[in-house]
């Protein structure tokens, strides 16, 4: 590549049905690096995200890939650059689980290729021996898988045609037990080892302080803090984002321990 | 765009690979029966015989002039609306959506009929004519009710079948009643032309009529199978479409435009023909799965096969009259939608 790849928001903001769900919003996701978007429901983490994905324009303010505004570029041109996992996604058709995977690989990968791609992330998302299982017939967690899957295999081909630096993941792990919650963070920090800049909308805070790089945390539209998780994540901060009482603990894997106060009285909120 | 590798089953011995030969092998004895039945039986060595010219004029003029179109409009007409069909029902990620049940074959009817009548009867129209002009009325109405639907679907995160079929009720009584205002002012020789129109048939074509709608669906059918791979995308909802590299809303008009191309052509040539595209499609996706690089050119030859055989029951039932086409596909596909939309409620309720 001529010039490092970039993917930047410069004070955005966006409004949808009348409601700004973004104010004023500026950070840069650096390439290699796992960010996690935290914060309360309704915060604007899946605004901010499709925004970083090219669904919206911002109505103030820019989002830039490469220097180009997002919305600008076409869909082809995003595919290969970046790869999205929509929250909740769900197929119309019961495709296999083969198939789904193999769905998003541009054409200008040869087929044979573009099976072992497929292949290899199916294997990556541990559903290897379902591959020719029909949609309809997995589970609500393998389900969510196989779009993972569909969504490493269009990254990793978009990586072989000189582009794939960008991962956008809205709720990778929510229906999944501990266990696939862990793969799949594991998966995305891989990715963000490969050279991808990885962002994950997670609601599990121990999640992404134990994966993350950097969280950014989300209030009303705003982005309230970014940073490595152990300077974001202070009990005092997220007390007052979630109104609920926080103590935030090492555990002894060196990991923090964000562990909410179940039954207390709920901290003094911002409203 | 998806990769070849969505589409291509693994090498594996079942029904399913099978499936389309045995469909292949259906057709064209549906075909051949098509030829030689009838009022008047012809064998295949009696066709034999009219293909080397040694048959008897009787032979050749039944053959030649009136079968043999009638076989080729089977053929156009079913790929026409099969293909419309799958292309719908891919597009809006609803299974029902069907040319005839969401209003396009009505709003292919209106144009067709506005042509008949305003154009003063179709036989005042130059005879060489008359199978071009047809076609383009028809297209003007199917657009305008596919620009309609496609719009309404755009409005909401995904139709739901309701909406779409609800729609289909209210542009189905729009485009009746505008017919209908169209035969109250009519003459009685356009009057004569649109009620043998109207009916349905494959039987009032000649090769004129027939080669044109040969032509539409050929010109059709090779716009619709290069869509295979953006109509597995749009099964993942727009937004992933888009995300996966579909340009969304070229894909959206290309599809409406060869459908509204396409259910036209069919409508002006053989009169409005319900639920082939809604039946064609759900047969081609249970022989050989969702994948629309196999769907497509399944769903046409299982729209020819089933339009060969519901020509041949309409002229078998009772020799020498014919009812309407559309009878014996109503009475094949309106209980097969039934039973879909049971289905459905069945799976939405367990």
């Amino acid at each position: 590549m001529a010039e490092p790849a970039s993917l930047a928001l410069e004070t955005v903001t966006l409004r949808l049905s009348g409601r700004e769900v973004l104010s004023a919003v500026s950070f840069d996701v650096r390439p290699g690096e796992l960010l996690a978007l935290c914060g309360p429901n309704g915060a604007g983490k899946s605004s901010l995200l499709s925004v970083l994905a090219g669904d919206r324009a911002p109505e103030r303010g820019a989002a830039r890939l490469n220097g180009a505004e997002i919305t600008s570029l076409p869909a082809a041109t995003l595919a290969r650059a970046r790869a999205v996992l929509e929250q909740s996604p769900a197929t119309a058709l019961p495709f296999t689980a083969e198939a789904l995977a193999g769905l998003a690989i541009p054409r200008a990968i040869p087929p044979a290729e573009a099976r072992a791609i497929a292949a290899t992330a199916l294997a990556d998302v541990g559903l290897a021996d379902r591959a020719r299982v029909p949609l309809s017939r997995l589970s609500g967690g393998q389900q969510l898988r196989a779009h993972l899957a569909r969504t490493l295999a269009q990254l990793r081909a978009g990586r072989q045609l000189g582009g794939g630096h960008w991962l956008l993941l809205d709720e990778p792990t929510a229906s999944l037990d501990i266990a696939q919650q862990i793969a799949t963070m594991r998966i995305a920090a891989a990715e963000a080892r490969a050279g991808a800049g990885v962002v994950a909308v997670l609601h599990d805070l121990n999640l992404a302080a134990a994966f993350a790089d950097r969280i950014g945390l989300m209030e009303a539209g705003r982005l309230v803090a970014l940073g490595p998780p152990r300077a974001v994540c202070t009990p005092s901060r997220l007390g007052r984002l979630y109104a609920t009482e926080v103590s935030v603990e090492t555990g002894p894997d060196g990991a923090l321990r964000i562990l909410p106060h179940y039954g207390a009285a709920p901290a003094p909120g911002p409203g | 765009m998806a990769s070849e590798a969505a589409d291509i089953p693994a090498p594996r011995l079942t029904g399913r690979s099978l499936g389309p030969p045995l469909l292949l092998a259906l057709t064209l004895v549906l075909a051949l029966a098509g030829l030689g039945l009838g009022p008047v039986a012809i064998t295949p060595a009696e066709m034999l015989a009219v293909i080397t010219g040694h048959g008897t004029p009787a032979h050749e003029a039944i053959l030649l002039q009136i079968r043999a179109p009638r076989v080729v409009l089977a053929l156009a007409a079913g790929t026409s609306l099969a293909l419309s069909g799958a292309t719908l029902q891919g597009v809006l990620r609803n299974p029902l959506a069907d040319p005839g049940l969401i209003g396009v074959t009505a709003g292919a009817a209106l144009g067709a009929v506005s042509v008949i009548v305003l154009a003063g009867g179709a036989t005042a129209l130059p005879p060489g004519l008359r199978p071009y002009l047809l076609p383009v009325g028809a297209f003007a109405g199917a657009a305008a009710v596919t620009s309609f639907v496609f719009l309404a679907a755009r409005s909401r995160a995904g139709t739901s079948v309701a909406t779409l079929i609800l729609a289909g009720v209210a542009v189905n009584a729009i485009a009746f009643a505008g017919i209908g205002g169209l035969i109250y002012v009519s003459d009685d020789v356009a009057l004569r032309t649109l009620s043998l129109w109207q009916m349905g048939s494959l039987g009032g074509a000649g090769w004129p009529v027939a080669l044109v709608a040969l032509g539409f669906a050929a010109l059709a059918a090779a716009r619709f199978l290069p869509l295979a791979a953006a109509l597995d995308l749009f099964q993942l909802g727009e937004r992933a479409a888009f995300h996966a590299g579909l340009d969304v809303e070229r894909a959206k008009f290309r599809a409406g435009l060869w459908t509204a191309v396409a259910t036209g052509a069919a409508t002006a040539a053989a009169g409005p023909i319900g639920f082939i595209g809604l039946v064609a499609p759900h047969l081609a996706r249970l022989m050989c799965g969702p994948g629309h690089r196999a769907v497509l050119p399944v769903s046409a030859l299982m729209g020819t096969a089933l339009l060969l055989l519901a020509d041949l029951a309409t002229r078998l039932a009772v020799p020498p009259a014919e009812p309407p086409i559309g009878l014996a596909t109503s009475l094949i596909g309106g209980p097969f939608f039934l039973w879909l939309l049971l289905r459905k409620r069945g799976a939405a309720h367990g």
